[in-house]
């Protein structure tokens, strides 16, 4: 029996995982969809077969507070957020965005990103979910 | 030889929903779902946050009667005080991982 070069790729590589790009940009002071979505990126993230990035757009920045306690459902940010942390990629936030100059000393490292490289990284995922 | 003998795979189709069921986005999910199922596609659709608000939907428990795999959260129904019962396999993050994972296409309704 002979195999392709193919199917030995197969035989030894396992597939790429998915990416999934969980792009946030409600209110977390006044909506508790910023925190909903930073549960379910944490909790799709942490079983390692999707590959999940977290962008945080205009005053969702905010989830990254140092001190989330006016923010709804707050306790979500401070469970999950760390979790997020431990996947080795920064949470990305919007260059421009208002109020980064507010956050304090984030729970995690971010990196800031330009809305073009948004647009590159959606292009780049498999699935892309706005809150 | 004779390919009209051999299986067509099914295709897997994944639906997140987490609007409120009065919001177009919701009746966009379902409209998708039903689509879908008449095409011969294995649907699994999954309510989350403001969507497990319509898990009873009669339109989507009509679906659920010719062969939608429905999902709900279970987190969020309980936050909402929504009964856990029939109306959805009631589930955690888990499902929507696998769902991710392990259809064909992936689609969220979050509008």
């Amino acid at each position: 029996m002979t195999t392709s070069p193919q199917d030995s790729r197969s035989a030894l590589s396992s597939p790429p995982r998915r990416k999934a790009l969980f792009v946030i940009n409600s209110d977390p002071r006044t909506s508790p969809r910023t925190a909903e979505a930073i549960r379910i990126a944490a909790g799709v993230g942490t079983w390692r077969k999707i590959e999940v990035t977290v962008v945080l757009c205009e005053t969702a920045v905010m989830a990254l507070s140092e001190f989330p306690d006016d923010l709804v459902d707050e306790d979500h940010f401070r469970r999950y957020l760390p979790i997020i942390g431990e996947w080795g990629r920064p949470v990305f936030v919007e260059t421009g965005a208002p109020l980064l100059n507010d956050l304090g000393q984030t729970p995690v490292p971010y990196e800031r990103i330009t809305i073009s490289q948004l647009a590159a990284m959606a292009a780049d995922s498999d699935y892309v979910l706005r809150f | 030889m004779d390919l009209t003998s051999k299986p067509i795979p099914a295709r897997k189709l994944g639906i997140l929903i987490s609007s409120r069921p009065e919001q177009p986005s919701f009746r966009h999910g379902v409209r998708l779902a039903g689509t879908a199922l008449r095409a011969g596609v294995d649907v699994y659709l999954y309510c989350i946050d403001d969507g497990v608000l319509g898990v009873n939907d009669p339109e989507l428990q009509t679906l659920k009667s010719t062969g939608l795999k429905l999902y709900a959260c279970a987190y969020g129904a309980q936050r909402r005080n929504l009964p856990i019962n029939e109306a959805a396999m009631f589930a955690g993050l888990t499902i929507v991982n696998d769902l991710m994972a392990s259809t064909d296409r992936f689609i969220s309704f979050n509008g």
